[in-house]
């Protein structure tokens, strides 16, 4: 046989090879880094969501069916993210998003393909303003943020940097988004407070020597530096800096950081005395207005055998699946265009606090500020 | 009419009707990036099918298409395309500072120096924040339209507009290709993949046609990358993507280097196995590269000729 | 002052550069085979340490030495089931099948010991001396000895013995050397699995000041070719300065220019290399392209 012929006939093969979908449980897309640098992040939101969906759907699902959860891999990269939920919307019909973990991920979902197909998208990590206000303006009326701006964790923590002695500031952050977006709104606050920004080093994402920015940190003579990025940079970080004799205090922002993820991957020397700015705090469930639920879902986490270090990242896809479930349930359908109406309805608690979303789309979660003590975590005395 | 005329013009024909027999828009999706990949593959395949260089840097000139033609749109706001044209001569220009940096070089070396620079341009994408906005990418980039005056405006921001749009410049650039190689420039760059010291010591100046055979290369890859940057109106310097330069290369292996259907044939093929092979889950890269293994050792002619092989044995017996 | 804190710091990423780079020449160098996949042995020992140390509880030192054993296995397998049957093939075959193991290994990594970063806390003392307002940190000086301890045995190991005679002759004529009754497959089973070696050394030696992850393979496998082609191809001496060279360069780059274009440093030396002397610092002309 000709190879053209075969070829073409595997041409026509591709060409009447059509699928078609039922459209009756609730679907929901997720787009998640599943492989990649931020893999651990995404099997530990992957985590949050498949303990939503499963307590959701033994208390008798949404809308009377069992909700279904279609996850796909974006690797916190927009080109695959943007193919993942471009996948998502035509072949598996979703009828709501959670996407794409990182700000430039969720940027460009947002914009190539929930915008365009008028799919309502929750997005539950994401920091970078520009995902809810552009220009003064909601880039996309089918959004709607559960996780806080880096403005909002910078003013959430405005009252407590001078208590922590945080005057003379160096930020380290990670080339991004979210890294470039907290040194400003942070830098915005501290100058605010009176402090002032002693140098400001931009750390690439796969970087594992930070000697140099450290030195450097050193002999500027800051007191203090606040570092954005993930657990696993931060771990190295925190070796190096303590190695290198250094006592500057230390705050981390973006809420993926817990205490058991520093001890286990920096050691308890290094990670001693760290304070972590974090969204849901599993050990203190009293400061969710949610204490049984926050209880029961670090127990479930736990027993499923997840990584204690995760938990930082978990609770944002159980509560995505919580704001998910409230609002189909004011819409009581799952018309998109009601959807969405409900949406800017909901009022609910979830593990990172009051979920109620303003005319850009955005909520306000809780903005803690914990601290490593022994190995442990601990609440300072200033936040209670 | 020779079969193979007959069947080009059936592939053709059928590229025509299918977003009239397709109108879910995940296939058209599909169809616009094999379109795009189509591009690439026939690019690479000119230098490494007809020429026999191989590259593993052909994201450089699709990563440095995308974004001139997205930096001419956004800051300068011209027409869409003008920015196409601007992303061809840049390419192009840095397919001829390519080719003169390492015109002495071969094989390995050649091959690490298009790894290099791409990876430097990824690098430099990343750092240059004031003019790429760096990882956060450029958004909100504008597909096509023409003014029709009292007709209106065609805008090519759907789908299936889009589709056509690429499809014309699939089938020029396939012409394009056709009449390159038939010519005598084709004819050198073949002497040059069999016997580069022969064909030098016939009085064919090997230089003067690697700086060509790149540079044209660089063009049309330039153009897939501006075709992706006003589709999916986002572009970061994923683009340079070690990936995006190993797929193109098992495309134009796969579908059969060297010849003028392959590198169609590949680019259907390797956009959409990376889709298909989704089932695997978290395995799938593991099952990718196995397929890039047994694809390049055991099925260097492409894929459909040892399967048409195999047909072929059957039959015999 | 900070200067030569900077150059310290690079010495010591010099170090584990300069121990993958020899590995990756005296592979390219006497076998001719672009091994991508090096990266991943230089992974693939860090996992095997992490594995021994951190989750079997071996003592540290043993388990370094049956990780670097470990890879040093899988390398030997790879070499006699992979390397040997693509001899004959053309060098773009090699190379594109070579990317592909290292694909592969790399997601193999990822489904045994999943994406999630892990870290090996080794033994030795984390704070630095200090010396005159420098910093030395003991586990990096402890790479630097021993990348300088494992160059030194390599280098006795081809001048001395008789293998490393036998593998000399091979880099410098391999019809010659055949002739003369060297067994040419077992000579490159032993450079791979050498090479091999000294990549999972590296890893060893770094991992526990880095975090461990399926990926970091790439970047090790990029600086290795850098470093190999910018010393010169089958050149040890090429291999270690070009090694120390760029980890100092880079930390001198990261400091004074932007710690962002850090990486960009090897890649750029790469290409001037490239385009002013394809052979390297040290290469020797009319070596086998």
């Amino acid at each position: 046989m000709h190879i053209k012929s075969i070829s073409l006939i595997l041409f026509v093969i591709l060409l009447f090879t059509g699928l078609a979908f039922g459209a009756d449980p609730v679907k929901v897309g997720v787009v998640y880094p599943l492989t990649g640098p931020i893999a651990a992040a995404g099997s530990y939101q992957k985590a949050g969501v498949e303990i939503a969906r499963d307590r959701i759907n033994a208390e008798g699902g949404i809308l009377g069916n069992p909700v279904r959860v279609f996850i796909e891999d974006g690797a916190n990269d927009p080109a695959q993210s943007v193919s993942a939920a471009e996948k998502l919307v035509t072949r598996d019909k979703v009828d709501v998003m959670i996407a794409a973990w990182g700000s430039s991920p969720t940027l460009a979902v947002s914009a190539s393909v929930t915008k365009k197909y008028g799919i309502p998208h929750v997005v539950d990590t994401a920091s970078s303003g520009k995902v809810t206000k552009l220009e003064g303006k909601r880039p996309n009326s089918w959004l709607f943020r559960i996780s806080p701006t880096s403005q909002m964790e910078a003013e959430g923590s405005e009252k407590l940097l001078p208590k922590l002695g945080f005057k003379k500031v160096a930020f380290m952050v990670v080339n991004n988004d979210w890294g470039r977006g907290a040194a400003q709104e942070f830098g915005t606050v501290i100058q605010r407070t009176g402090g002032s920004i002693v140098t400001q080093e931009i750390i690439n994402a796969d970087a594992t020597d930070f000697l140099t920015q450290l030195t450097k940190i050193k002999s500027a003579g800051a007191d203090s530096i606040i570092v954005t990025t993930d657990q696993a940079q931060i771990s190295l970080i925190l070796k190096q800096y303590k190695s290198l004799g250094m006592t500057q205090k230390i705050l981390t922002t973006g809420g993926g950081i817990v205490p058991e993820g520093l001890v286990a991957l920096a050691g308890p020397e290094a990670a001693e005395g760290v304070n972590i700015i974090t969204f849901f705090a599993p050990w203190f469930p009293e400061t969710t207005k949610i204490p049984q639920e926050a209880k029961w879902f670090a127990d479930e986490y736990l027993k499923r055998g997840h990584a204690p270090k995760g938990f930082g990242e978990s609770f944002r896809g159980y509560d995505g699946m919580k704001v998910i479930k409230a609002a189909f349930e004011i819409a009581k359908t799952t018309d998109k265009e009601k959807v969405r109406e409900a949406f800017h309805k909901v009022d609910t608690w979830g593990l990172s606090g009051h979920i109620k979303f303003d005319e850009f789309g955005q909520s306000s979660p809780n903005i803690l500020v914990i601290q490593v003590k022994g190995g442990k975590p601990f609440i300072p005395e200033f936040m209670k | 009419m020779n079969r193979d005329r007959i069947i080009t013009l059936l592939f053709l024909l059928g590229s025509l009707i299918y977003p009239i027999l397709m109108r879910d828009p995940y296939y058209m999706h599909m169809a616009i990036l094999i379109g795009i990949y189509a591009l690439l593959a026939i690019s690479l395949n000119l230098l490494l099918g007809y020429t026999g260089q191989l590259s593993l840097g052909h994201a450089a000139f699709f990563g440095v298409g995308a974004y001139v033609s997205s930096l001419f749109y956004l800051n300068l706001k011209i027409p869409v395309w003008i920015g196409m044209v601007m992303a061809l001569i840049a390419s192009g220009i840095l397919g001829y500072i390519v080719a003169k940096l390492s015109f002495k070089l071969r094989g390995a070396y050649f091959v690490i120096m298009t790894i290099g620079i791409t990876e430097v341009l990824k690098l430099v994408g990343l750092n240059w924040v004031d003019l790429t906005k760096g990882p956060m990418g450029l958004t909100d980039i504008g597909a096509p339209t023409i003014h029709l005056g009292g007709l209106g405006t065609l805008d090519f921001g759907d789908k299936i507009p889009y589709y056509y749009l690429i499809l014309s410049l699939v089938v020029l650039c396939f012409y394009l290709q056709y009449r390159l190689v038939s010519s005598s420039y084709g004819r050198a760059f073949i002497s040059i993949r069999e016997n580069e010291d022969l064909a030098e010591s016939v009085g064919i100046n090997c230089y003067k046609y690697l700086v060509i055979v790149v540079m044209v290369s660089a063009s049309i890859a330039g153009v897939a990358g501006s075709l992706y940057a006003h589709y999916v109106s986002f572009i970061d310097p994923s683009v340079f993507a070690f990936f995006i330069s190993v797929n193109v290369v098992m495309m134009v292996i796969g579908g059969g280097q060297g010849t003028l259907m392959g590198p169609i044939i590949g680019a259907i093929l390797f956009t959409l196995i990376p889709e298909w092979l989704r089932v695997f889950g978290d395995a799938r890269m593991a099952v990718y590269a196995v397929m890039v293994i047994v694809i390049v050792i055991f099925m260097p002619r492409g894929i459909l000729f040892y399967v048409t092989q195999l047909l072929n044995l059957r039959k015999k017996t | 002052m900070i200067f030569v804190q900077y150059v310290i710091n690079g010495l010591t990423i010099g170090g584990a550069y300069a121990l993958i780079g020899i590995g990756l020449t005296m592979v390219f160098g006497i076998m001719g085979v672009v091994n991508f996949a090096h990266g991943e042995m230089y992974m693939l020992g860090a996992y095997f340490l992490f594995t021994f140390f951190t989750k079997m509880g071996i003592n540290f030192y043993l388990s370094m030495l049956l990780a670097i054993a470990a890879v040093m296995g899988i390398g030997g397998i790879y070499e006699k089931a992979i390397l040997k049957p693509l001899r004959r093939r053309s060098i773009e075959t090699v190379m594109l099948s070579m990317i592909g193991f290292s694909l592969f290994i790399q997601n193999i990594a990822m489904l045994i010991w999943t994406p999630v970063p892990e870290s090996i806390t080794s033994p030795f003392p984390l704070t630095a001396y200090t010396l005159g307002g420098l910093y030395f940190l003991p586990q990096r000086i402890m790479v630097i000895f021993a990348a300088l301890f494992l160059v030194l045995l390599t280098h006795l190991l081809l001048k001395k013995t008789k293998i490393g005679k036998a593998m000399r002759a091979t880099f410098q004529d391999l019809e010659a050397a055949s002739l003369m009754g060297i067994k040419i497959d077992r000579i490159y089973s032993f450079t791979f699995v050498i090479g091999v070696g000294l990549a999972a050394s590296a890893g060893t030696l770094l991992g526990p000041i880095f975090t461990v992850h399926p990926y970091i393979g790439n970047l090790a496998n990029l600086k290795a070719f850098a470093i190999v082609i910018i010393g010169g191809l089958g050149s040890f001496t090429g291999a270690i300065t070009a090694g120390f060279l760029l980890g100092v360069f880079e930390s001198l780059g990261a400091g004074y220019v932007s710690s962002g274009y850090q990486d960009a440093i090897g890649f750029i030396l790469l290409i001037i290399i490239l385009i002013y002397r394809p052979t390297g610092l040290f290469g020797k002309i009319g070596q086998r392209r």
